[in-house]
């Protein structure tokens, strides 16, 4: 009868030591496993939709009166957006608009970097992107899932400089996403090969004992700890959350027949059995040639899948619990969006329990220019990272030891969080 | 079981329940005395609890599923202050709401994909605190959901995919006004409305696109390779002018340079006049340019009119059934 006490008593020491936000340590999994009562808020759960080379903002969330795009009422009044995402402004309600994004970098991996982890891209250091933060501090230990999935949609074309993937750094391994390379595949290499799994594991296993035996080292534990999750995976009821075909055929039309949308819907499956942090990618929105034509044949994908993930949250009782993010590494020049802009651009927002309806920062409105400048609240990519973790939930203000004892504070101690739309 | 005792033994290192190749037998509920041994029961289950911001405990069953029964509710009534019951794809039925409805200071309730019915919601009107209640995918009915309002402190409510109507949610909204209703018809029917403007929209621009391509297609189409014997011609006379207009306009220049060099009257005009000839040689080839540009953008329209007007009707199908699509969710926020 004390026994169970004793131990949450441990965990709790050991939470006042910093140890449970730390990377692997294999005894704690061990006592997680038995005690998994974390002393922490539930978080909520986020899936970012990444738009992989710098969407113009003008020709989406920021219309500008001779832009080339109309803008269009929205259910919210006063605000506009342009008029070819109408069921995104139907949502609006439930969105926030962050017009003021001001992130300094002009270079599409640099700032994938930046907008990915809050901190700039260093040599010889590497940071951990946001969606393994949120694996590391939402995430159940020893859980069947992944706390953190990616989601590839496809791609326009392939421009927009190198990819950025996400990486742990001293998180640690076992927060390095899942990879889903097609929405409609889902986990192709779930299902066991051969009836022999069990016995292949045990030859496995005791092969690898004697190894772990002579050398105890946290390599040893990683390696094993990823293994026994793609088993475990593997082995788990929960798994279906990858297969769309367990949708009905209105839910997946409701989401647009795109791949963007489809991987919209998946991660919204993903969510909903557990998963703490999804990133949706859709690559080719470097639009070199003028936004115009480009974006409006994305729009209408775009516009059925993003609102359909809002609505359909919201008719689950997700919204509140769940974070939308809809963003790139940053904006396209103002008029015809043409080159690459960080001095004034656009992210939504939506759900996650955050005061919606509503538009953060302003950008010029006239002149040769307009749109060119931020005119209210600029927003750093430290500011946006940080207010990104506190609206799942997660504190701000912990300090993680990287390599060399070297501490790391999870947001920059530069970061102005945007307090005004967190409840 | 014994053959996987090594694999088992290195397993227990690192994660003890990796490999149960058989989901482990749900504890059956046992009488308990105190909180810990509360907590630990339902641990024990797979359930999850935290702290509910400062205001009391989260118990979370949403990766317990259906191993989760009405007699294991009975756990957190040994809790304090249980704030969140997560609840989600349960096996709990309405006799374990009987347990949940004494969990005074419950503020959000998640019972979505539960075999609730109206008789359950019954036992729940004692919440006084209860902010959320999620309803999603259960049986509930109009008449349930009427019995809410007794919930003072009731600020949303979730009954999407439940044989709940929209006259029932607008009843319900009509006697509880501070509860926001997901689905909301009025909300709905504002999207239906939109939905339709877009689609009808979209119809208008894919019959004008359609009448186009297929006037083309009767008027240009046939004349298609005179229209490309016409644009070679063209073509040809628009160099011949373009070369004539260069060679002109070199003379002009031969013609200005010498009377700078100092000419003299005659001179002058020479230049004055052969300026004259270029630049009228340069608008005429300007106005072939003109007609060459009108003759290439015909020929290629009447080369794709065809394609075009396939292509069109497809759009004009997909417009049309989206508008239809667009006013049957008319009909039905009706």
């Amino acid at each position: 009868m004390s026994q169970p006490l004793l131990r949450r008593r441990d965990l709790l020491k050991l939470s006042a030591a910093g140890l449970l936000s730390g990377a692997s340590v294999p005894w704690f999994e061990s006592l997680a496993a038995a005690a998994p009562a974390l002393k922490k808020p539930r978080g909520k759960s986020c899936i970012l939709l990444w738009m992989d080379g710098g969407p113009s903002q003008q020709h989406t969330f920021d219309p500008k009166p001779n832009g080339e795009f109309k803008a269009a009422k929205t259910a919210v009044p006063g605000i506009h957006i342009v008029e070819q995402l109408p069921q995104l402004g139907q949502c609006m309600d439930d969105m926030v608009l962050l017009r003021s994004m001001k992130t300094e970098i002009n270079d599409h991996y640099d700032a994938k970097y930046y907008l990915h982890t809050g901190y700039k891209r260093a040599s010889a250091f590497e940071h951990p992107a946001v969606g393994c933060i949120a694996s590391s501090q939402l995430g159940l230990p020893n859980d069947d899932l992944p706390a953190f999935v990616t989601i590839d949609a496809g791609s326009d074309k392939v421009n927009g400089g190198r990819f950025y993937r996400s990486v742990p750094a001293y998180l640690g391994p076992q927060h390095a996403p899942l990879a889903v390379h097609d929405p409609y595949k889902g986990l192709e290499n779930l299902k066991e090969s051969g009836g022999d799994l069990a016995d292949r594991l045990e030859l496995l296993g005791s092969g690898e004992a004697q190894f772990a035996k002579e050398y105890p080292l946290p390599a040893v534990g990683a390696k094993q700890a990823a293994f026994d999750r793609a088993v475990r995976l593997m082995r788990s009821k929960r798994a279906k959350a990858f297969d769309l075909e367990q949708e009905s055929e209105k839910t997946r039309e409701e989401y647009g027949a795109h791949k963007f949308g489809q991987s919209c819907l998946l991660a919204r499956r993903l969510v909903e059995a557990g998963v703490s942090f999804v990133e949706v990618f859709h690559r080719g929105w470097d639009d070199h040639e003028g936004a115009a034509k480009r974006i409006a044949a994305r729009a209408p994908w775009m516009d059925a899948g993003m609102s359909a993930l809002i609505r359909d949250l919201k008719q689950r009782g997700m919204l509140d619990d769940t974070l939308v993010v809809w963003m790139g590494e940053f904006g396209r020049s103002p008029g015809d969006g043409g080159g690459h802009f960080c001095n004034a651009w656009s992210t939504a927002w939506a759900g996650g329990g955050l005061k919606t309806g509503q538009v953060i920062g302003k950008t010029s409105e006239t002149g040769k220019n307009a749109g060119g400048t931020v005119t209210e609240r600029p927003i750093s990519a430290p500011d946006y990272i940080a207010t990104l973790c506190l609206a799942l939930g997660i504190d701000i203000h912990q300090e993680f030891t990287a390599a060399g004892n070297r501490p790391m504070p999870l947001a920059d101690k530069t970061a102005k969080p945007i307090t005004e739309i967190l409840k | 079981m014994t053959r996987y005792a090594p694999v088992f033994f290195l397993f227990a290192l690192f994660s003890a329940p990796a490999l149960a190749a058989d989901p482990p037998k749900v504890p059956p509920y046992k009488a308990v005395s105190t909180e810990a041994e509360a907590l630990a029961r339902i641990e024990e289950l797979g359930g999850v609890v935290r702290k509910a911001g400062d205001a009391g405990l989260e118990v979370d069953f949403h990766h317990t599923g259906a191993a989760i029964t009405d007699d294991h509710l009975q756990y957190l009534l040994s809790l304090k202050a249980v704030a969140v019951l997560r609840l989600k794809e349960t096996a709990v039925t309405d006799a374990g709401l009987a347990h949940v409805g004494k969990l005074t200071g419950l503020r959000r309730l998640y019972l979505e994909k539960t075999a609730i019915t109206d008789a359950g919601l019954k036992q729940l009107t004692g919440l006084k605190e209860l902010e959320y209640l999620n309803l999603f995918g259960t049986k509930v009915t109009d008449a349930g959901v009427a019995q809410l309002k007794a919930l003072p402190k009731l600020a949303q409510l979730f009954v999407a995919e439940t044989p709940v109507t929209a006259a029932g949610i607008v009843a319900f909204q009509k006697a509880a006004p501070g509860v926001r209703v997901v689905p909301d018809p009025a909300q709905e029917r504002e999207r239906a409305k939109s939905a339709l403007e877009t689609a009808k929209t979209a119809v208008v621009n894919a019959e004008e696109a359609l009448a186009t391509a297929e006037k083309d297609a009767a008027e240009l189409a046939p004349k298609a390779a005179q229209l490309k014997k016409e644009l070679d011609d063209s073509t040809k006379l628009l160099n011949d002018a373009k070369k004539a207009a260069d060679e002109l306009k070199k003379k002009a220049d031969d013609a200005t340079k010498r009377f700078k060099d100092g000419g003299g009257d005659k001179a002058k005009k020479d230049a004055d006049e052969s300026r004259q000839r270029a630049d009228d040689a340069q608008k005429a080839a300007q106005a072939i340019q003109t007609k060459t540009d009108q003759l290439r953008q015909q020929s290629a329209r009447a080369g794709n009119a065809k394609k075009r007007a396939e292509d069109a009707k497809l759009a004009l199908d997909a417009a049309r059934r989206s508008e239809a699509d667009a006013r049957k969710l008319l009909d039905e926020s009706r």
